[in-house]
């Protein structure tokens, strides 16, 4: 190539450089702009003005590329919005996106009354939904019937929860609550209107504020009161002091027992409590598993509010489910063969129990697992209920 | 130096020719109609206009969650499902533009992996699948309904079916929902109409 081919090629390098300056890079700005200054939340619409809306107790610049959906119904104040901002150099927040949606909120749990007929009061998850003829059930996912699972929409009127849909589902280790935030505290939670009791060891990642929309997983007691173990308050902010975290790697280390205390996944240091969610539906979590890591950063650390096993090296040959009474327990500690539903089970260090406090021989326990090579049951999570009324509890002195 | 200006010309015009067609169509002077040649994409004439096939058997159309009205399409829900609706579609010749408009919105159970899908294709005349059009699965945000808009004008004077489908894996439910569909077709004026009423009418 002489110089005078190179002479001729400089034009067109030169508008090619241009042309990715006046439109690729400006582009680029803005997202890595957005991405540093960028704040998303989900909350109820307080105020709509031209100008400002407000959400979850913040004020939202509207501008003319501010993008409004209205996903359903009407915006309205009560409504619920998903926001994406800009949070300007004056600490102010500029709207990019508000996507409208009702105020439903969502519960998870198993149904342990219907009345005859259906209409009437239900109680999910331990907490009362009313049910009228406006009321749409749908018997896809399995039967609507005591003693199953259901997914709950349902919408605050007049101080009760009133059932807009009601489905069943598949069983889950522990009651899953979204809605609205109405109080919050050190012992106690209020989701539209269901109380959640909190301790020390709940693991809340995000501010809580009134307002916001939040996700929580409890437990149910006893005396169908919910005990929460995690919650995550829907409010993303880049600037924050703990920002959220999202990771996927391979386990490289786990605790010398269980699964609760320090993980390495991929570099990184993992702090896993009880509470963490660990799924174990594709797999065991063993080293060398692939996983998803949702959490929060503190300091050096990731604290895990869940974990997802992606692959493992122990995928098993078959997932299990079933309900039923332990029959069976090892004769020193929980590690070792139980007998459920006529069935032994495997319970490894890898084995997530849910209720531990309530096991004992005739105690109901679900048990989610994976059949190995040989045939076995491998304990992946066991959740076992709290006594109910009728139950016959045989305790293991009496054995 | 000529060579030089030719050649930068040359180059806009390449980049630029995109938009200089979008304009050029969007400025003529004939009259052009624009129908929505979707039959019943409310659903709210039950299952007027489509077909129907579904694994386990069940109606598609229903009134468990619509996002308007009182029905709408309720895809999946359980394991393993194949659930098809299908509608032809009048794409006719000399179409200028095509473009069909969904509101979507799912549940699901499932945990991080994509197993289970929402796809809209278009069916040849043989029921082959000429395109899939666009996808959605069960990582996608849950409880929320979203627009998706997809451009049909490249299949104009074919004739091809619209399919909405959803399958499911083994295990962990998704649910799909779709409604108010619409597929805007603008012709010009001067092509013979079919007889739907026009929406709009440039000129």
């Amino acid at each position: 190539m002489n110089s005078k081919q190179n002479r001729s090629r400089l034009p067109w390098l030169l508008m090619i450089l241009a042309l990715l300056t006046a439109f690729v890079l400006p582009a680029s700005a803005v997202i890595a702009a957005e991405e540093t200054a960028g704040v998303q939340f989900s909350g109820v619409i307080d105020a709509i003005a031209p100008e400002a809306w407000t959400v979850a107790g913040e004020t939202l610049a509207i501008t003319g590329d501010t993008v409004v959906v209205i996903t359903t119904g009407n915006a309205a104040p009560g409504m619920w919005a998903e926001v994406r901002a800009v949070r300007e150099d004056d600490d102010t927040l500029t709207a990019r996106r508000i996507n409208v949606m009702p105020p439903e909120m969502r519960l998870r749990g198993e149904a342990t009354f219907i009345p005859d007929g259906r209409v009437g009061e239900w109680i999910i998850g331990g907490q009362p939904f009313l049910v009228d003829e406006d009321t749409r059930i749908s018997d896809r996912g399995g039967p609507v019937i005591v003693g199953a699972w259901l997914q709950v929409a349902a919408v605050e009127e007049g101080g009760a929860l009133k059932a807009v849909r009601i489905r069943a589902i598949e069983p889950l280790p522990h009651v899953e609550v979204m809605g609205a935030m109405q109080a919050f505290g050190d012992t106690s939670w209020t989701l539209s209107s269901i109380v959640l009791a909190a301790d020390e060891d709940t693991l809340v990642q995000g501010e809580p504020q009134t307002g916001l929309l939040a996700m929580a997983a409890a437990e149910l007691q006893p005396d169908n009161s919910l005990l929460m173990l995690r919650v995550r308050v829907m409010w993303q902010d880049r600037g924050a002091t703990h920002p959220p975290v999202t990771l996927t790697g391979l386990i490289q280390q786990l605790p010398p027992h269980g699964l609760t205390g320090r993980w390495m996944v991929d570099g990184q240091q993992l702090a896993v409590s009880r509470n963490t969610l660990i799924d174990q539906r594709n797999g065991l979590a063993v080293v060398g598993a692939e996983v998803r890591v949702d959490g929060w950063q503190d300091g050096d650390v990731v604290v895990a509010r869940e974990i997802i096993v992606i692959s493992s090296p122990e995928p098993g040959l078959q997932r299990v489910h079933f309900t039923g009474p332990i029959r069976r327990l090892p004769d020193n500690g929980l590690l070792g063969l139980w007998m459920v539903d006529g069935r032994q089970v495997r319970v490894t260090e890898q084995t997530r129990i849910q209720g531990e406090r309530f096991v004992r021989i005739g105690a109901m326990a679900q048990v989610w697992g994976l059949r190995n090579e040989e045939g076995q049951i491998v304990a992946a999570t066991i959740e076992v209920h709290p006594p109910r009324p009728g139950d016959v509890i045989i305790t293991p002195a009496a054995k | 130096m000529k060579r030089t200006v030719l050649s930068t010309l040359a180059l806009l015009g390449f980049l630029l020719a995109p938009l200089a067609g979008k304009a050029a169509a969007g400025n003529t002077d004939a009259p052009v109609v624009c129908n929505d040649v979707l039959i019943n994409g409310g659903f709210e004439s039950g299952s007027a206009g489509w077909t129907q096939s579904s694994a386990g058997g069940f109606d598609l159309i229903s009134q468990y969650n619509p996002r308007s009205g009182a029905w709408g399409a309720y895809l999946a829900g359980y394991d393993n499902a194949d659930d098809r609706l299908r509608q032809p579609l009048p794409l006719p010749a000399g179409t200028i533009s095509a473009t069909l408009r969904l509101w979507w919105s799912l549940e699901t159970e499932e945990p991080a992996l994509a197993n289970d899908d929402l796809t809209v294709s278009l069916l040849s005349a043989d029921g082959t699948t000429l395109a899939e059009l666009w996808m959605v699965d069960n990582t996608a945000p849950a409880g929320q309904w979203a627009e998706a808009v997809i451009d049909l004008t490249g299949y104009a004077g074919q004739d091809v079916t619209l399919q909405l489908r959803a399958t499911t894996n083994a295990y962990d439910l998704t649910d799909f929902y779709m409604d108010d569909l619409s597929v805007l077709v603008c012709i010009p004026a001067s092509l013979p109409q079919r007889s739907y009423l026009p929406l709009v009418v440039h000129s």
